[in-house]
């Protein structure tokens, strides 16, 4: 008995080791979320490496080349001011990432205290997710206009208005799947050997609710792209001068009919940075939580004897299991 | 022989395909089930009695890619040759099944009633009152107080009882001549337990209805099965009419499983005897007898060559194993 | 509790439970009422140092919930218990945490019972890190011991839950629970998600444990050959009430209340030859939400008179050491 039990204990222990571990395989054989995956790390290193990649100042005006079509000087042509849409397009998508990045990792880590504590104290919640609620109610971008105003455009503000306005989505997500583990008999356990709250809530709860958190991160990453491009279109975003996304968008908006590559490619590369985000996240939900997606394909698969179905489906996954 | 079985299972093996290979759950189970006769498989979760049930009806053929060798004849035609049309023919009308979990066999949006009319009608042409009127009847038959009522409660208005009953009704709605029951009372109380198996006990006796009962609990077994097959790890171990099966038990594994029940009349004081260790995983099977690494009495020969399932004793039992005549002369000796 | 029961048994009372009631309000559907459900309704027993109190009944007669309560897993909603003299549903916090060292559970599910993501090692290491125990060295070499005393090996320490049988997931939990050195353990259906073998096993572990650490068991399950097995005396639950207490053979080979009769016949014998005779109870245990007047058994028992449907039965001392909560005992 000993022996199979030390090599099955070796065996666990290569199929645990990370390349060859479950979840990466699932994440590896879904191929919408390689792409996407990849494209974001392409669109990373691109927006990180622009001061060496582009060949021109993005905010250095040339009067005398203004508004000439893509060449092999400038590869996404110039706009009305002569400056270049390639140098630009791709500071814009640096601030993009930036602006997405921050407010993921501000709403998230918001959204994570706010959740794990409303579906820990029962009276806290009725107070902490009503605000939530309230916020929740209003459209995303009209909320951030509306504080973007009374706070005035700049970077910071941006981030501060977005993260606010994305923090109830998380908190939700969080709340509510902290509220099921906190239901499970592993949790009463801890309290009957006498753990504090605390450690409960951070050490035994909170990991339970990590992999929801992550997969809402990266959509209210992408989702933070789009606010924020849109905002700065309808000028209460970042300040005019900087190029990001939306104010290119904008600014190509009048030169539309003639010069074409003023708003393609800036909105090309908002439309691959958001579509990468989304694919991430996607493949990123179906590593972290299989079941989402074997019941999607199951209820799919209409069978004929119903009544027994379910049924057999879990004798068959236990029998496989017990067997694997 | 084959014309007085109502079910008669050859060499059954039932083959998953898993991240570990091929294995096989059932391997190559025999037995046979007489008309009117109450047949039981016990066994530990995992020993594959669940799925050999399953296997008959080939509900594990759509969902698992189950593939499967050897020869299942009811009433002289191979299930496992029956194309899935046909097979449907046979699901609910000839066979029906019950589950432990009643409540997950039901669908909750629709009322008892509807759910039984709605088998009555799709095997048996019924006109939708007389469907009703039948429904009624069964529900009765299967001892739900005021059935009139009952037939427009939803099953969430039930006990878990009373929805093992309503599963009960539907799966006599076409009057089947086998029913197969996987585990039914083992998500009840004792005392509901106890209506249960009087109530299937019942049906055998008045419907003459044969039954396939799969359980682990060799008490259940006791109460109402007239012939019991022992299982372990995919293999029938021992199979005996129930008398004899508790008299006279041939396998080690028998002995042990019957040793280790706290039953209401064993001495307390002394503890259980429990056997060492656990079943085996499917796919690391061990080399002879699969009871040989647990087994108290197994020796070199145990653990080389596999023993077959042979005649043992003279009241008709049959059991895998190379010792038992042996073991249970010791065993008379300790009892003289 | 009669002076006789303490001349019989030199020990003291570990725990004294008096009058203990726990009601939920349980939201009508469709309506705005609420119902109070009275799950465990003026229960009063005592535990004595040592023994294995065994507390059956059905589903839904509000023993888990006893168990949950004394632990202050819920709160009670009236009555005491007195814990060496202090009553625990009146501890402070602090002294609340402190309380749990000694006093233990198991629970029923032993998938359910472990944390999916921790290894065992971590789970084990967890209550010690908790009341602040030892150093991490020491720590580990008592976890190593804790694991060869429920009889696991030293490679367990790094497994995870999912990669253990269900009967070894429940020795770490036996673990898990004895690490501290708890003189109480409330033990919440311990076996009954095991097969009979397992059961056999974990059983027979349980013996021995109590043995070696001197514990007392409250040992919560339906299953009545269990109970009988490892109990010396058995309290019957049924809606809520404690209808029933005896020590165990006693309460076997003479039940006094009418459930416990049927109860005990209702067991399947293992014995297909032996003649029983099955008192079978009609109709299901009622909706403890709507519990009947008098004697809550009344509907389904055989023998009820005009005065059980009206006169709630009070527990009384009905033989030695035997108390039934029935008219006609």
């Amino acid at each position: 008995m000993t022996d199979s039990t030390v090599q099955e204990g070796k065996q666990q222990a290569r199929r645990t080791s990370l390349i060859h571990s479950q979840p990466v395989r699932r994440f590896m054989a879904n191929r919408t979320a390689v792409i996407g995956g990849v494209l974001m790390l392409l669109l990373i290193a691109a927006s990180l490496l622009s001061p060496w990649l582009a060949r021109f100042e993005p905010q250095a005006v040339d009067v005398v080349s203004r508004l000439k079509p893509p060449s092999v000087k400038h590869w996404f042509g110039t706009d009305n001011l002569g400056r270049d849409v390639f140098s630009r397009t791709l500071n814009g998508t640096k601030i993009s990432i930036q602006v997405g990045l921050t407010v993921a990792l501000v709403s998230s880590a918001a959204g994570l205290v706010i959740g794990l504590y409303s579906a820990y104290y029962r009276r806290l919640d009725q107070v902490l997710m009503r605000i939530m609620d309230g916020i929740f109610a209003f459209p995303a971008v009209l909320l951030a206009m509306a504080m973007m105003a009374a706070l005035g455009p700049n970077v910071s503000n941006l981030m501060i208005c977005l993260s606010i306005v994305f923090t109830p989505a998380v908190a939700r997500i969080v709340r509510s799947s902290a509220l099921v583990v906190k239901e499970q008999t592993y949790i009463e356990a801890m309290r009957a050997l006498g753990a504090s709250r605390t450690r409960i809530l951070w050490l035994h709860i909170m990991p339970g609710t990590l992999s929801p958190l992550i997969v809402q991160g990266s959509f209210v990453f992408a989702e933070s792209i789009i606010v924020e491009a849109a905002l700065s279109f309808l000028g209460a975003g970042i300040p005019a001068p900087m190029p990001s996304l939306g104010n290119l968008l904008s600014e190509g908006k009048q030169f539309i009919y003639n010069s074409w590559w003023m708003t393609l490619y800036p909105g090309f590369a908002l439309i691959l940075s958001v579509l990468a985000m989304n694919w991430f996240g996607d493949g990123l939900r179906d590593m972290l939580d299989p079941h989402a997606r074997t019941k999607r394909k199951r209820s799919r698969k209409g069978s004929m004897n119903k009544n027994t179905s379910d049924n057999n489906n879990e004798k068959v996954s236990s029998a496989t299991q017990a067997s694997s | 022989m084959a014309s007085e079985n109502l079910l008669e299972i050859k060499a059954l093996q039932t083959y998953f395909h898993t991240e570990a290979g091929k294995v096989s759950a059932v391997d190559g189970v025999s037995l046979a089930v007489g008309a009117g006769e109450i047949v039981g498989i016990v066994g530990e979760s995992g020993c594959g009695k669940s799925v050999t049930a399953q296997s008959i009806l080939r509900l594990l053929d759509e969902k698992s890619q189950a593939s499967y060798s050897g020869e299942v004849y009811f009433e002289g035609v191979d299930l496992l040759k029956l194309s899935q049309r046909q097979m449907r023919g046979v699901r609910g009308n000839d066979i029906s099944m019950i589950f432990q979990d009643p409540l997950s066999s039901l669908n909750p949006l629709l009322t008892i009633g509807e759910q039984i009319t709605e088998t009555i009608r799709s095997h048996r042409k019924f006109s939708r009152k007389n469907a009703w009127q039948e429904a009624v009847r069964l529900l009765r038959l299967t001892g739900i107080p005021a059935p009139e009522r009952r037939v427009h409660e939803y099953p969430h208005q039930l006990s878990g009882g009373m929805r093992q009953r309503v599963m009960i009704a539907i799966a006599l709605a076409c009057e089947p001549k086998l029913l197969i029951a996987d585990e039914p009372t083992t998500a009840l109380d004792v005392t509901i337990q106890a209506q249960i198996m009087d109530l299937i006990a019942k049906l055998n006796r008045e419907l003459g209805m044969s039954v396939l009962l799969i359980t682990h609990d060799l008490g259940v077994v006791a109460e109402v099965c007239h012939r019991v097959a022992v299982m372990y790890a995919g293999q029938i171990v021992e199979t005996a009419d129930v008398a004899t099966l508790f008299r006279e038990p041939q396998h080690p594994y028998t002995i042990g499983l019957l040793q280790s029940i706290p039953s209401l009349d064993r001495d307390r004081t002394k503890p259980l005897q429990a056997v060492e260790g656990f079943v085996p995983a499917l796919h690391q099977l061990p080399k002879g007898c699969r009871f040989a690494p647990r087994c108290p009495h197994a020796d070199a020969l145990c653990r080389t060559e596999m023993p077959l399932l042979e005649s043992k004793g003279s009241s008709g039992s049959q059991a895998r194993c190379w010792h038992s005549e042996a073991l249970s002369q010791k065993e008379a000796v300790r009892h003289a | 509790m009669p002076d006789i029961a303490k001349e019989q048994l030199p020990l003291k009372p570990i725990l004294e439970v008096n009058g203990l009631r726990k009601y939920f309000a349980s939201k009508q559907p469709g309506s705005w009422r609420t119902k109070t459900l009275k799950a465990v309704d003026n229960v009063s027993f005592h535990l004595y140092e040592g023994e294995t109190y065994g507390l059956v009944g059905e589903s839904g007669c509000g023993k888990s919930t006893l168990g949950r309560t004394l632990l202050r897993l819920t709160e009670p909603t009236e009555g005491t218990a007195l814990y060496n003299g202090k009553d625990l549903f009146s501890l402070p916090g602090k002294e609340l945490q402190a309380s749990r060292k000694q006093l233990q559970m198991v629970f029923q599910d032993p998938f359910a019972s472990l944390h999916p993501r921790k290894s065992i090692g971590a789970a084990l290491t967890e209550p010690l890190i908790i009341h602040r125990i030892g150093t991490p060295a020491e720590r580990y070499s008592r976890v190593l011991e804790i694991l060869r005393v429920v009889g696991l090996q030293p490679s367990h320490y790094d497994r995870l839950p999912h990669e253990l049988s269900g009967g070894q997931r429940q020795r770490v939990v036996l673990a898990r629970a004895l690490i501290l050195e708890p003189k109480l353990v409330i033990c919440d259906e311990p076996v009954s998600a095991l097969d009979v073998i397992i059961q056999a096993q974990i059983l027979n572990l349980m013996k021995q444990l109590q043995q070696d650490f001197k514990l007392t068991y409250l040992f919560i399950a339906h299953d009545l050959g269990v109970v009988r097995h490892i109990s010396d005396r058995i309290g019957v639950m049924y809606l809520g009430k404690l209808v029933e207490e005896a020590p165990t053979d006693q309460l076997f080979a003479s039940p006094k209340h009418p459930y416990t009769r049927a109860l005990l016949s209702a067991v399947p014998k293992s014995d297909p030859a032996g003649k029983r005779d099955r008192i079978l109870l009609e109709g299901d245990v009622p909706s403890p939400l709507d519990p009947p007047t008098g004697c809550t058994f009344h509907p389904r028992c055989p023998l009820a008179t005009e005065r059980c449907r009206k006169e709630i039965p009070v527990k009384r001392e009905v033989a030695d050491r035997h108390f039934a909560a029935c008219h006609l005992a």
